[in-house]
């Protein structure tokens, strides 16, 4: 069995005495997928936050390679590769010029810094358009760039939350297996959050599906589906498990809105 | 956290702050036409017209020993007694009178020659000196009005003794005007209100970049996802803002320069103080109100109510600082909530600097209220912004 290398304990946030996620223990294997699941503002990009030093735990602890995330946190950001839903990239730059800023961030030489952006680059077929500003990119060229910024200082770890979100079959089949060559070749440990079911299914190692702000299923996915029934679909389990009530993303400080006085973030 | 690798992270960030400034054509193009068709705009507008003016400071120098200029003092401050536009103040010599101008305590003087009495007795025109303040065309304008109309007053009652008293043979212009005044400049050349609106200006353009620029580009990037990238980097909060605030000194430091030569070439502004004086002013400028801006944003949760902050911030700043009229025109109450705004401070000291060509000892007060207001917003501003984006 693989080493840990990321460990969370008790890891709870709580926002103005609402609690967005409520004493989360798990971990993630070195080189495996973990898919992390849960509807809307189930807890799922709050407890991100925290694992990537954004956010500060209200109480518990977390651990990536070792580091603690409070205490140890720049140590933990040169081994995590963040994949957010929103750009992480200059518009008025271009991919080069992003990809010089955010390498030299990370303390890497220029000729390293050089090197690599033109291997990620061709890797996710942008190197054409390396000196067009980024603004004029569609926003799968936009997705295959922040992908890319995010593993320009070759991290241990990469977390993806919704990395297909909005794309289109193709560029979403493409990062797919770019996401499959990063765990395969290169042994990457890899965080992945999506609604698509199906995504989670066919790249997961292990899911942990997250409601409420608690891990209420985690395991493979083959054994999360045997434990809802025969022939069962990973969609058919997260419904059972969480439930057909549909989530709205809750609104800060609007009690309302918010179930149980749970609520997520987002990046 | 090692300093080179800080130095080096500030250094990264501000690079990449002027690049998209840089590729911001229009932007770029309207930081500097805004404040040039501001000095244009209000230059024009207003030339040096006579406001009402409010307890305006100004100064007496009784250089002559004789009856008359005993006589013209008394007058003078009986006149000025119940004025609620001036309050009077005694000056011992006309240095301390034009250091006085220079610091600010008086706006204008008027000086008795020591010659005055001799002569008004050997029958000859005498000539009272008015000197005025050229960082402030309008209130000069009122104080030359004001101390002409009181010395006219003077010469017309002495030349009406003298017609009484059926004096014979005299020069016949110094039986018409007995005393004539003589308005001189505490510097050579005089001031337009080029000269005033142009540091005021260039002052508000540094609190209204200062204020929003690091402060609303970080909500910006907190809104469109890319300040997570930086956050998310082995690099300090402290660099961040370092670096966002370098790169924001120094645009302001650029388009800064290009204004005044700009105003130079087109307005025939003058400017006679140290360059290197006007960007240090420049530079304090910038800090401290990035500072006040950092703040305000930390504060708040949004973009938008960032603005609405940063708004509240900048209109009376505007409009009670002394950028478009005299600070002595405005009421008293208004008078006192100015000095309370740094943006005064930055405007008196790029005046004094440009058009009265005061040294650093004429602005210390002024670059103390800078420094120590950037150095307490920018250290209040780092802990809160980390607290903002981490809580």
């Amino acid at each position: 069995m693989s080493e840990d290398i990321i460990r969370a304990e008790g890891l709870t946030k709580i926002f103005n005495h609402l609690v967005a996620v409520d004493h989360v223990t798990f971990s993630i294997r070195k080189g495996e997928i973990f898919g992390f699941l849960g509807p809307n503002g189930a807890g799922k990009t709050t407890t991100i936050k925290m694992l990537c030093t954004l956010l500060i735990p209200s109480e518990g602890k977390a651990e990536v390679d070792g580091y603690d995330v409070v205490n140890e946190a720049d140590e933990v950001r040169k081994k995590l590769g963040v994949v957010t839903e929103k750009l992480v990239a200059y518009e008025r730059l271009t991919p080069l010029e992003n990809l010089g800023i955010f390498g030299r961030l990370y303390d890497m030489g220029s000729s390293v810094i050089k090197q690599r952006s033109e291997e990620l680059l061709k890797l996710v077929e942008l190197w054409d358009f390396r000196k067009t500003r980024v603004g004029n990119f569609s926003s799968g060229m936009r997705q295959r760039l922040n992908i890319v910024r995010a593993l320009i200082h070759d991290p241990d770890i990469i977390f993806l939350d919704e990395p297909t979100i909005g794309l289109d079959p193709t560029t979403a089949h493409n990062i797919r297996e770019m996401i499959k060559r990063l765990n395969n070749e290169e042994k990457k440990t890899i965080l992945l959050t999506t609604h698509y079911m199906d995504e989670a299914d066919r790249l997961s190692n292990r899911i942990g599906i997250i409601d409420y702000g608690k891990i209420i299923a985690l395991d493979t996915p083959n054994n999360i589906k045997a434990s809802v029934g025969h022939n069962a679909t990973l969609e058919d389990a997260f419904i059972k498990l969480t439930g057909i009530k549909i989530r709205d993303e809750p609104i800060k400080n609007n009690h309302i809105s918010r179930p149980r006085h749970h609520f997520g973030g987002r990046f | 956290m090692n300093a080179p690798k800080m130095i080096r992270d500030i250094l990264t960030v501000a690079y990449k702050d002027l690049k998209e400034f840089q590729r911001n054509r229009i932007g770029l193009a309207f930081s500097f036409i805004f404040p040039i068709m501001l000095i244009a705009m209000f230059g024009y507008m207003f030339p040096s017209s006579t406001n009402v003016v409010h307890d305006v400071p100004v100064g007496i120098v009784n250089l002559d020993n004789g009856i008359y200029g005993k006589n013209v003092s008394e007058i003078i401050h009986q006149s000025l007694t119940n004025s609620t536009a001036f309050h009077l103040v005694n000056v011992a010599t006309v240095n301390d009178a034009k250091n006085m101008i220079f610091a600010g305590t008086i706006k204008g003087v008027l000086v008795i020659p020591e010659n005055l009495t001799q002569s008004l007795v050997s029958q000859n025109q005498a000539k009272i000196i008015i000197l005025t303040d050229p960082t402030s065309p309008a209130l000069s304008t009122a104080v030359t009005q004001g101390f002409s109309a009181l010395i006219g007053a003077i010469s017309q009652q002495f030349a009406y003794n003298l017609i009484r008293s059926g004096i014979s043979g005299a020069n016949p212009q110094f039986i018409l005007q007995p005393v004539q005044t003589d308005v001189q400049s505490i510097v050579s050349g005089g001031g337009s209100y080029f000269d005033f609106v142009a540091p005021g200006f260039i002052g508000m353009g540094v609190m209204m970049s200062g204020l929003t620029a690091v402060g609303a580009a970080l909500a910006r990037e907190r809104e469109v996802g890319t300040l997570d990238g930086l956050l998310m980097a082995p690099i300090s909060r402290v660099s961040i803002i370092l670096g966002k605030t370098l790169a924001q000194t120094l645009r302001n430091l650029l388009q800064g320069t290009i204004i005044i030569i700009l105003a130079i070439l087109v307005f025939g502004v003058h400017v006679r103080g140290n360059p290197l004086l006007i960007a240090a002013i420049l530079i304090l400028g910038t800090l401290a109100f990035l500072g006040i801006g950092i703040v305000a944003t930390s504060i708040a949760k949004e973009q938008e109510s960032a603005q609405f902050i940063l708004g509240f911030l900048q209109f009376p700043m505007m409009f009670l600082s002394g950028v478009l009229f005299p600070i002595e025109q405005m009421p008293l109450p208004l008078q006192y909530i100015s000095k309370v705004l740094p943006l005064t401070y930055a405007v008196d000291a790029l005046r004094k600097v440009m058009v009265l060509g005061a040294s650093v000892d004429g602005v210390v007060f002024q670059l103390l209220i800078l420094v120590i207001l950037g150095v307490i917003t920018i250290l209040l501003g780092v802990p809160l912004f980390d607290r903002a984006v981490r809580k």
